[in-house]
């Protein structure tokens, strides 16, 4: 027994020193490989060079992103806001919020290439829009949309049911006290919520290889046209054997968000409950 | 008034969750229609057993088998959920058992962090650690199976480990003090109680990794040298989402190509969906044993 | 008095510098049933979970003063042997999610107790002395979540007793039970406190009056008064005694 007991500890803290080698070595390899690539110019100009990548910067693709990731959150976070608090305020039956619940639980599982499929069908193909970013934006928007719905809606339900009770007793509306008392109550969450989307968002390239992203493209200036994404940018730049300086540069850029938008989404959710 | 207020709130709120359920509908639609084509024309068993994928080749008649993508797919998630098992269950105990409240919420954003990472990201340090350290150990390729399950397992690590660690939590500060009123250590309760009271929740956080495990496109792209062969583990494979990505660019719209491309999704959400269901019965079963 | 197995010297717990107990002096006499009563919030959980450091577990708790095991300071000794001789139950019964044998297995086997036919020994004598044995020998394996609230809460007691404990300290054990499953583990206790020195948290006065040989009376954090049960409540000789005895408080 002794000895099992000692097992079972060795293994438990094996593995934890293991997961957190691995957690501060990705981030340490690609600080250290990835900063020296960080120019002025490679933040602010365009790809160049005889293979496109090996020369010059990224910004189209910085820019790309943030279209896409902006479009995919508006769109993601409307439409998940609202279902979670129709289905914690609005829905009377169990029946139609445990079935809201399975949706949501289906569309999570969906494999981010066959939410590119879709997105191909429907929006590029179906609705001739062509490869654009607005078609990749939404197509990362429903990818999203049960990741932002399922915080919310965990947020919503962990508002304390007796301020609502009370607003229901001085004889408001729902609608008013969801706006008054529950959505302010719950808003740091809510933003912790979608500025994580955001952040999945941004680094998922499946959904964008058939409905926006692109190889080369300028600063994106229309919604209805292609253009780069950082992830397809550094997919690009890998599977072409080119560049590893800059495919290391870009891994640093996203990196750098991934951090940001995870310490902003924590102290957001750490303020609240304090 | 305030009335028709919250009859438009209430009708707006309606609206938008209809949209959303609609859009799995569409989702589920769109990928069927279009891949009817494919299941009409080459036949669904074909489809799923032949072990020919050569689709443009226009000599020989091009012929669509996705046994080896299935497989692959298959034997890539069941590598990593292995991996990320011992590893992410060893982890989720030590910060249950061994680790304050204080430690755990302190540690807990780090390995939240970890599921942040960009698959591409994992793809690029699989490509330049992994793949190069099996090539180091005389290999002529390290693009294989095995990197893919490899690189797989750091992806799903994360969920594994939250939702072991939430589970085995419950557990601790249910039992924790009986536990220790007995004079027992932290780690004889770890392996004594804790871990098999969790076996139910360590099953659910297993489906929800392998459901992760199996979609996942770029990483295991990147790694695993896109080989249309019977998967080996030190061999290339190629994955089903893998197959998509790759060819639906060069795959003219309405073809069969086309559409048995989207067979290969319709297929892999199949699989995901069956597999849950699996592991569901394989939680009813054991509630019926009485494990808990 | 000369048979006193534990003993408290200004004894005194805060948590998050909010004082809960101080100035506690007293002593359990062994092979006796004390029990501890007392308006809630008056610190008697507190004093009990201080006598094996189970306060230990929760929040920023500060202790002061001194607790004595057979006259060694408990601080002194590990933890883990600690409560190995200090036993307890808590209020609302935790069988671990696992079979009735497991359960009574737990804790011999952490001691090194090895053989099958030992540990079938100590499993079916601690089941019999709570008399659960008879009704759960047939189905050993069975979850012992699946049993009944009185019965899991004796599971409980028995399995306190695998580890050889000499005091068992109970927390308002029958607070979440029936009444007449409360009957049977108040019988056990009048059984047990032959063998073990016994100290018993209840709000129950009459419960308290039924099973206690000692009675000591807490109130806001401080002991107020202790006798054996006969005189206490025959003749508190504090006012705040007298009144709580006759349901004031309450």
């Amino acid at each position: 027994m002794k000895l099992k007991t000692a097992l079972v500890k060795l293994w438990a803290v094996a593995s934890c020193c293991l997961t957190f080698g691995v957690i501060f070595f990705l981030f340490a390899y690609i600080f250290a490989k990835g900063a020296g690539a960080i120019t002025w110019e490679f933040l602010t100009e365009s790809p160049k060079g005889m293979i496109i990548g090996t020369e010059g910067g990224i910004l189209p693709a910085i820019v790309g992103s943030a279209w896409y990731t902006g479009i995919a959150c508006l769109f993601g976070a409307t439409l998940g806001i609202c279902t979670a608090v129709y289905q914690v305020y609005y829905c009377r039956s169990q029946r139609l919020s445990n079935a809201i619940a399975l949706v949501m639980q289906c569309m999570a599982g969906v494999p981010s290439i066959v939410m590119g499929l879709f997105g191909y069908t429907l929006l590029v193909l179906t609705l001739g829009w062509g490869k654009c970013i607005l078609a990749g934006g939404i197509t990362q928007g429903v990818m999203i949309l049960p990741f932002i719905q399922v915080r919310a809606e965990k947020a919503l339900r962990e508002v304390d049911q007796n301020l609502v009770r009370a607003s229901y007793a001085m004889g408001m509306s729902r609608a008013y006290t969801v706006r008054r008392i529950v959505l302010p109550q719950c808003l740091p969450q809510l933003v912790s919520g979608v500025i994580l989307g955001a952040c999945y968002a941004m680094g998922a390239c499946a959904p964008l290889i058939f409905t926006g992203a692109v190889i080369i493209a300028k600063v994106p200036k229309d919604l209805m046209k292609p253009a780069m994404a950082l992830p397809y940018h550094l997919y690009m730049l890998l599977t072409q054997g080119t560049s590893s300086v800059n495919a290391y540069g870009t891994a640093f850029v996203m990196m750098i968000i991934v951090l940001v938008t995870n310490s902003l989404a924590t102290w957001f959710a750490w303020r609240n409950k304090k | 008034m305030r009335k028709t207020e919250d009859r438009i709130f209430h009708a707006l709120m309606g609206l938008f969750s209809l949209i959303t359920v609609l859009l799995l509908a569409f989702l589920i639609f769109f990928i069927f229609r279009e891949s009817q084509t494919a299941i009409r024309e080459v036949g669904l068993a074909e489809l799923l057993t032949g072990d020919q994928w050569r689709p443009l080749i226009y000599k020989d008649a091009p012929s669509y088998g996705m046994r080896n993508m299935i497989l692959s797919t298959l034997y890539v998630a069941a590598l990593a959920v292995l991996f990320a098992l011992v590893i992410g269950v060893g982890t989720a105990l030590c910060l249950a058992c061994a680790a304050t409240d204080r430690q755990r919420t302190l540690v807990m954003p780090y390995i939240d962090l970890l599921a942040s990472i960009p698959s591409v990201i994992y793809g690029f340090i699989g490509l330049y650690i992994v793949v190069k350290f099996f090539e180091k150990l005389g290999r002529a390729t390290g693009e294989s199976i095995l990197a893919g399950g490899i690189v797989l397992s750091v992806m799903i690590l994360p969920y594994m480990i939250s939702s072991c660690c939430d589970t085995m939590v419950r557990i601790r500060s249910r039992y924790g003090d009986a536990s220790a009123a007995m004079g027992v250590s932290k780690w004889y309760m770890a392996g004594q109680m804790v871990l098999p009271a969790s076996v139910r929740g360590i099953l659910i956080s297993m489906a929800l990794a392998t459901g992760r495990a199996m979609g996942e496109t770029m990483a295991v792209m990147m790694v695993m040298g896109n080989s249309i062969a019977f998967p080996k583990l030190l061999g290339k494979g190629e994955t089903i989402s893998a197959l998509i990505a790759m060819e639906m660019g060069i795959a003219e719209v309405g073809s069969t190509h086309y559409s048995a491309l989207y067979t290969a999704g319709l297929v892999l959400m199949v699989l995901l969906f069956a597999i849950n269901i699996v592991f569901e019965l394989l939680k009813k079963r054991l509630a019926k044993e009485g494990a808990v | 008095m000369s048979d006193a197995i534990i003993k408290l010297h200004d004894f005194g717990v805060a948590y998050d510098q909010k004082t809960v107990l101080s100035g506690v002096n007293t002593s359990i006499r062994s092979g006796r049933i004390t029990a501890i009563i007392g308006p809630s919030g008056c610190g008697k959980s507190t004093m009990l979970k201080a006598m094996n450091r189970m306060l230990e577990t929760q929040k920023d708790a500060a202790v002061f003063g001194s607790v004595l095991l057979n006259g060694v300071d408990i601080h002194t000794m590990e933890a883990e042997q600690l409560r190995r001789k200090v036993g307890m139950v808590f209020q609302t019964p935790t069988p671990f999610p696992m079979s009735v044998y497991k359960n009574m297995t737990y804790a011999p086997q952490y001691y090194g107790v090895t053989g099958k036919q030992e540990l079938s020994r100590i499993v079916r004598e601690n089941l019999e002395v709570t008399g659960l044995w008879e009704e759960v020998k047939d189905d050993l394996n069975k979850s012992a979540l699946k049993l009944s609230g009185g019965q899991q809460q004796r599971l409980c007691i028995a399995r306190a007793l695998t580890a050889q404990p000499e005091v068992l300290l109970l927390d308002e054990p029958c607070s979440a039970l029936d009444v007449k499953s409360t009957q049977v583990i108040e019988e056990l206790l009048l059984k047990l406190k032959e063998t073990y020195t016994i100290v018993i948290v209840t709000h129950n006065l009459f419960q308290a009056r039924r099973i206690a040989d000692d009675c000591i009376f807490m109130l806001n954090g401080e002991l107020w008064e202790q006798n054996t049960t006969e005189e206490l409540f025959a003749n508190p000789q504090k006012k705040e005694t007298r009144d709580y005895l006759q349901g004031v408080y309450a």
